[in-house]
């Protein structure tokens, strides 16, 4: 009963909101989007439009979003910490490719994800892209083998010192350029489309990539071991 | 009718109501979590569908055919969609997993404590 | 000053740090945990300073760009002041966690300070899609710390939160992108400046979704099934946290984007959805027997009213300060109740009797947070409702006014239930804060003393400050109830000094004679009631700690009252009043019970007069004075409610039924006070508020019935009523309960007459009902403390034992009975020629009759009492103390006074009433007689008659009559009969039985059986209404979806 009220209820939430479809014809670029295209290389000196606007323009949300990844890996890892008589199935161990695969690949999928978060101002991806990249490494690692053990100290020094290094980029900011998380002045902008410009961009993106990565593969750790005996802290 | 990203915006549309459907009919919590995260795809489709413009690329500036005025590097802002849904959806999309993170914790705390899946046994407080 | 982006940056690198320092050792990153939140408070302090001073808001900018191209923040009072009950609550929730094991784990600490720091941005931001970013935080935050708590419990409601708030974030995300397609900016302000230019076809569906994902956050009715689950099961000091962070910056959000919603339409929206939030919770509420969930209908229902006032606030209707102050009262008062529920660790209400009996501190505290929920004085919650109804009244919505009131008073029905299950003694072994650690209760105590602060600050403003006889008194009182050392008969003393002392400052300057104004005339009543009532407690000892100062807070309050030229004055010392004698009544032994049903009619009656004088602000009274220029339909509609408000709290016929409970259960000690003055307060009322509207006529079918005719068949029904009932009464202290009652109704029925005869009849009466029923009261008192019983079949023959008390006894009935030759009789005689003179004749008849029929149960009280035999366990009774002896001498002293010179009170009066209609009641044809229409009275001359007469009587008897024979109390041979075996003959039980039978039909508990009717509907309401929250989360997720379809039908129907 309450099915059939659920899907009369989503039909009529559908024709209700398809009104808004035609919302989404193309208009011109507003006031500010116009100044994010056409100024966005000349104010940040990154050819990638977006990530100038992810790490300077709205860099703020960035830091939010930044703060929400640490704090549902910290939420999930509490949730999971209580071991709470899950039997743990005997993992039925991964195929000889698979094994061989996993210690092959591994090294370049984090190149991979680190030139990902690297290059973040210059093509497509950045930090969050990247971090994700290494942390499918990581799961590749795992699914080879469950039980190995992830450094887990090292783990967290990164996590700490990359998150606080984005609030220091962001301090550094204020107070060279009088803004949080400003950019011009901060570090030259130099040329575009070389490597070495966008000023304070790469470095935050490669701090937020490293985050990223491993917060990611923490998160898949404590999920994975989310049936066991050690208390995660 | 459907002009330009019409069509996108009204699949993205449709993907979340789909995602509704599943979190609203299925008893299966794992099935209520994808449920979720199709409704999460779904919105995030339509975001960036939002944006679209035919005929524009991508807001990344790797040719100087892009540039209004080489001189002052200004953009010629006809030759790209519109970035900003990107970036929205870029931190949308990072909350998504966190959420669905949180989510799956709590199946998996649930399953533990409940020895079920069925998400009618877990209504427990009430009125 | 500290630049505020630092609000955020700090707590954010603290976070990121924080496993790191963590490595150095728990107590350190706790350190660091508290001294970034006392850094929080401190930098919004220091601007919250600034900013009462007229500094002008700051924006902050980041990215380097300046708003609408980058992101921007701002800091103003508003925004400061809510980051600083965001630090606080912090603070007082990470002490109360700290011992906690697993929220003071390392995560647990992080995810505390994320909280604190998502509410902090959610409160400063201006963009739309950051306030997307920090609502994710916050709920992220919340999702992961809910988790404290049962098990079980705790991780249903955390499932059931994230689900709902999967679906409403989904919501809102749609809405922001939206609108920045439709607008081209993500910035609010701007979006605001260009939402009116820009609107197309769907607009009004975008802000639809947009705001149904907002009102699932703030858990408005019909989303807060989830909310409420969480209060439930999960532990209290994270709820307390969730409530002073996230719940305030969640309702600043609202505040903010509502501007976005122009128009009629969408307040009418709001208005809607928040009154019936606050109605539908507050209902539902009622039957919820586990405290928390209670206390998280509770929030609902504030958040809801604070909703609903948005609309107001933004036309200008409503004073900002009115959400400004009940924010910061929910605040304080949720979540300090959040944390005294913990440290208790009761979850039913059941489980509360005799909380926190270990802990003085604690007690107060969780008074003080249930008296600030329900909005009494001087907390800031009533000060802010006040302020919010008078705007609604001003501009002319009566019927909110009306829903307001209704859903308050249900409000005083749950957490009074509550707070009476706390107040009864335990028993078995109490749960208490045994053993808690300083740090757990520090919040609670924190914020009850802020609460209590803020309230006194406010309250001053309006009466004025420590020299103001009312502050002085309280603040008194408030002082006293700390101190536990002392012996009772000494803070007896005391209060016996401050009374003479304020009584002393306020009569020692007076020019003219006190009584000649209606003020001085209550004032000189109040003041010499306490002041007998300290000399009645230096013999009989109070029995709990906290009665003298809860007793000189009452006394203030009252003062407050009689010197108030406000309205609001006037209602917050009413209210003070009412919470302080309720607290006085549950300290008798079954107190609470009764005390609760005296709080609910007390509540309303409370609640009836707010009515009213929103009716007189409704056309720009605000004070006293001011009420004479009220008229038409408006004075009609004042006047009965006001009326209507003080005769319920006189107990009047209909709303009667708790004043027996009341009056016997209260300490012995009070209540002589309670039934000699504080039933004086609503005549004053009376005279002082509802007289000065001009009595309006209400043309009826039959004649023309003006309603102080009514009012007067009000007070005429309560005499004859009571008398009846206080006859069949087997118990002392409710036969004078109803006695009491009864006799008040005269008073009211002399008001209603509005003639100068009638007032003097009143005001005399009213001061001799004072008198001989302060008398009797204290007269039983002393029995009863000497017999330990109060029944009338559980003594007898006392004449011989307490001779004194008996004579106090003798001159109580007579003055009551109203025979000559004492002074009640001159106030019958006044009542009579009022009631002929003004041509009420069938009036007349029938307070004759009752009069008469009060001689039975003066009767008794002498007869089974004193007369009689005197039975073996009180052979060795003394006579009550002298102390009380000497109080009832006070009392007696007047009587006999005005019964030889009435002019004594009766000249002042004739100022008084000359000064009110012109003309005097009385004339005196010569010094000693006064003269009416209808015959003339010459107190001295009767009196003397009568001596003379009871002499000549009495020589007879003793010389010319037969010679008595003295024998043995048990020997009875002269009855003619002689029984095998001596023994009592005391005919005391069931006296009046005969005439039980004859009165059958009239006694039947008709009023009883109608308010037992009234409370089955209400409890039907609520429990038919709670099988709404199902416990299913997909249910909840559907009714979002549900609810943005009927919003739309609503927006569609206009």
């Amino acid at each position: 009963m309450k099915q059939i009220i659920s899907i009369i209820a989503i039909v009529t939430i559908g024709f209700v909101l398809w009104q808004l479809v035609p919302i989404a014809m193309p208009s011109g670029f507003g006031a500010v989007t116009h100044h994010y295209v056409a100024d966005g290389l000349k104010d940040n000196g990154g050819s990638n439009l977006v990530t100038s606007i992810v790490v300077n323009y709205r860099g703020f949300d960035t830091l939010g979003e930044v703060t929400v990844l640490f704090l549902s890996v910290s939420g999930a890892a509490f949730v999971l910490r209580r071991r709470s008589g899950l039997e743990v199935q005997e993992p039925v161990p991964a195929s000889e490719i698979v094994q061989t695969g996993a210690r092959m690949l591994f090294a370049p999928i984090v190149v991979f994800g680190a030139y990902i978060f690297v290059h973040g101002h210059l093509t497509p991806g950045g930090g969050f892209q990247g971090g994700a990249v290494i942390a499918s490494g990581v799961l590749l690692l795992l699914l080879a083998n469950r039980d190995r053990a992830l450094p887990h100290g090292l783990l967290s020094w990164v996590e700490s010192l990359s998150g606080f290094g984005f609030v220091l980029a962001g301090l550094a900011g204020l107070i060279v350029a009088g803004s949080f998380l400003a950019n011009k002045g901060v570090l030259p902008l130099g040329q575009w489309n070389r490597l070495v410009s966008a000023g304070v961009i790469p470095i935050i993106y490669i701090l937020i990539g490293l985050k990223v990565g491993s917060e990611l593969s923490v998160l898949l750790d404590v999920m994975v071991h989310a049936a066991g005996d050690e208390e995660a802290n | 009718m459907m002009a330009g990203n019409e069509l996108y915006v009204a699949t993205g549309l449709i993907v979340i109501l789909i995602g509704f459907a599943t979190v609203l009919v299925k008893r299966n919590l794992l099935k209520i979590v994808i449920g979720f995260s199709l409704i999460d795809s779904g919105t995030n489709l339509l975001i960036v569908a939002l944006g679209f413009y035919p005929g524009r690329t991508a807001p990344i500036v790797n040719n100087p055919d892009m540039l209004a005025n080489r001189a002052s590097l200004l953009v010629n802002t006809a030759k790209v969609v519109d970035p900003v849904p990107q970036a929205l959806v870029l931190t949308a999309i990072v909350i998504g997993v966190g959420v669905t993170a949180l989510m799956l914790a709590y199946v998996v705390r649930l399953y533990a404590t409940g020895k079920t899946l069925d998400v009618r046994q877990f209504g427990r407080m009430k009125w | 000053m500290v630049n505020p982006i630092l609000l955020i940056g700090v707590p954010l690198a603290v976070a990121f740090l924080l496993p790191l320092v963590d490595m150095l050792g728990r107590r350190t990153a706790r350190a660091v945990h508290l001294l970034t939140l006392a850094f929080e408070l401190f930098v919004a302090g220091e601007w919250l300073v600034q900013f009462l001073h007229g500094a002008a808001a700051v924006n902050i900018i980041t990215g380097g760009w300046a708003p609408p191209i980058g992101i921007n923040l701002r800091l103003g009072p508003l925004e400061a002041a809510l980051v600083c009950l965001a630090a606080l609550t912090g603070i007082g929730s990470a002490l109360y966690l700290a011992h906690h094991e697993e929220v003071g784990s390392l995560r647990g600490l992080v995810i505390q300070l994320l909280l604190v720091t998502g509410a902090i941005g959610l409160i400063m931001t201006r963009d739309v899609f950051n306030t997307f970013v920090f609502l994710e935080i916050s709920g992220i935050g919340t999702y992961s710390i809910v988790i404290f708590g049962k098990e079980r419990s705790a991780l249903e409601a955390g499932f059931k939160y994230i689900a709902l708030g999967g679906a409403a974030s989904t919501f809102f995300l749609l809405g922001v992108a939206f609108l920045y397609k439709i607008t081209g900016t993500l910035n609010l302000d701007d979006m605001i400046h260009k939402l009116p230019m820009a609107v197309v076809a769907g607009t009004g569906t975008v802000l639809l979704l947009l705001m149904v994902g907002i009102m699932s956050e703030l858990k408005l009715f019909p989303l807060n099934g989830p909310a409420i689950d969480l209060y439930d099961g999960v532990e209290p000091g994270v709820m307390a946290l969730i409530v002073g962070t996230t719940v305030n910056a969640l309702f600043f959000v609202f505040w903010k984007i509502s501007a976005l919603y122009t128009g009629p339409a969408w307040a009418a929206m709001f208005a809607s959805v928040g009154m019936t939030t606050f109605l539908v919770c507050n209902v539902l509420a009622i039957r919820q027997t586990r405290v928390r969930r209670m206390l998280g209908y509770s929030s609902s229902a504030q958040i809801g009213l604070l909703v609903f006032l948005v609309p107001f606030v933004k036309s200008g209707e409503v004073a900002l300060s009115a959400i400004a102050l009940l924010l910061v009262n929910h605040t304080f008062a949720k979540a300090g109740l959040l944390w005294l529920a913990g440290t208790h660790g009761g979850e039913k209400i059941k489980e509360w009797k005799g909380a926190f009996s270990d802990s003085l501190a604690l007690r107060i505290a969780l008074a003080t947070f249930v008296l600030a929920m329900t909005g009494l004085p001087p907390f800031p919650g009533f000060w802010g409702k006040w302020q919010a109804l008078v705007g609604l009244a001003q501009h002319g919505h009566g019927w909110w006014i009306g829903a307001v009131l209704v859903g308050s008073l249900f409000e005083f029905v749950y957490y009074f239930g509550w707070l009476k299950e706390a107040l009864t003694p335990a028993e078995t072994v109490p749960r208490g804060a045994v053993g808690s650690p300083l740090s757990e209760v520090f919040g609670s105590l924190l914020y009850a003393g802020l609460a209590i602060a803020l309230g006194a600050k406010v309250l001053m403003q309006v009466w004025g400050g420590f020299k103001t006889p009312a502050i002085f008194l309280g603040a008194a009182g408030f002082v006293l109830l700390f101190i536990r050392a002392l012996p009772e008969r000494f803070k007896a003393a005391l209060t016996l000094v401050a009374v003479a002392w304020v009584a002393w400052g306020v009569f020692a300057g007076a020019r003219a004679c006190p009584l000649w104004d209606i003020r001085g005339f209550f004032l000189v009543m109040v003041l010499f009631g306490a002041f007998v009532i300290s000399v009645a407690g230096l013999g009989i000892p109070a029995e709990r700690g906290s009665f003298w100062g809860l007793f000189l807070i009452l006394v203030g309050s009252i003062i407050g009252i009689l010197y108030s030229s406000s309205l609001l004055g006037f209602f917050a010392g009413w209210e003070l009043m009412t919470w302080s004698s309720y607290l006085l009544v549950s300290q008798g032994r079954h107190g609470p019970k009764a005390g609760y049903l005296y709080m609910l009619f007390a509540a309303a009656a409370g609640l009836l007069v707010l009515g009213g004088m929103m009716v007189a602000e409704s056309a720009g009274v605000t004070t006293l004075a001011a009420l004479v220029s009220l008229s038409g339909g408006v004075a009609l509609a004042a006047w009965g409610l006001l009326a209507v408000g003080f005769a319920v709290k006189v107990a009047s016929w209909g709303a009667h039924i708790w004043a027996p409970g009341a009056y016997a259960e209260s300490p012995d000690l009070f209540t002589p006070f309670l039934s000699g003055v504080i039933s004086k307060i609503p005549i004053f009322g009376l005279a002082a508020v509802v007289a000065r509207i001009a009595a309006p006529s209400v043309a009826t079918a039959i004649s023309s019935i003006s309603v102080a005719h009514i009012l007067g068949w009000v007070g005429g029904l309560t005499a004859f009523g009571m008398t009846l009932l206080a006859v069949f009464q087997e118990d002392m202290k409710k036969l004078l309960a109803y006695s009491s009652v009864g006799q008040v109704g005269y008073v009211v029925l002399a008001m209603a007459l509005l003639t100068p005869l009638g007032w003097t009849a009143a005001l005399y009466y009213a001061v001799n009902h004072f008198l001989f029923k302060g008398l009797l009261f204290l007269a039983i008192a002393g029995v009863i403390y000497r017999t330990g019983v109060r029944t009338f079949a559980d003594t007898g023959g006392l004449i011989k034992r307490m001779p004194l008390s008996f004579i106090a006894v003798l001159i109580g009935i007579i003055a009551l009975a109203g025979v000559p030759p004492l002074s009640g009789f001159a106030g019958k005689w006044l009542l009579y020629e009022a009631l002929m003179d003004k041509g009420w004749l069938f009036l007349t008849a029938f307070m004759m009759l009752a009069s008469v029929m009060a001689f039975l149960y003066c009767f008794r009280l002498i007869h089974s009492i004193f007369l009689g035999q005197l039975k073996d366990k009180d052979r060795n009774v003394r006579e009550a103390p002298w102390p009380l002896l000497l109080a009832e001498l006070l009392m007696v002293i007047p009587i006999l006074a005005l019964s030889v010179r009435p002019q004594l009170l009766i000249e002042p009066l004739q100022h008084l009433v000359t000064g009110v209609f012109g003309v005097p009641g009385v004339r005196f044809a010569s010094a000693a007689t006064m003269t009416t229409h209808f015959g003339y009275f010459n107190a001295a001359a009767m009196m003397a008659l009568v001596v003379v007469l009871f002499l000549v009587l009495l020589f007879i008897l003793l010389t010319v009559g037969p010679k008595p024979t003295k024998v043995k109390q048990l020997d009875i041979v002269y009855a003619a009969e002689v029984p095998p075996s001596p023994e009592e003959l005391q005919y005391a039980w069931a006296f009046y039985r005969p005439y039980e039978r004859a009165f059958a039909p009239l006694l039947k508990a008709r009023v009883t059986a109608f308010w037992h009717g009234v409370v089955d509907v209400v409890e039907g309401v609520a429990e038919a209404g709670r099988r709404f929250y199902t416990g299913n989360a997909q249910t909840y997720v559907l009714y979002s979806v549900l609810f943005i379809l009927v919003l739309a039908a609503f927006g569609l129907a206009r």
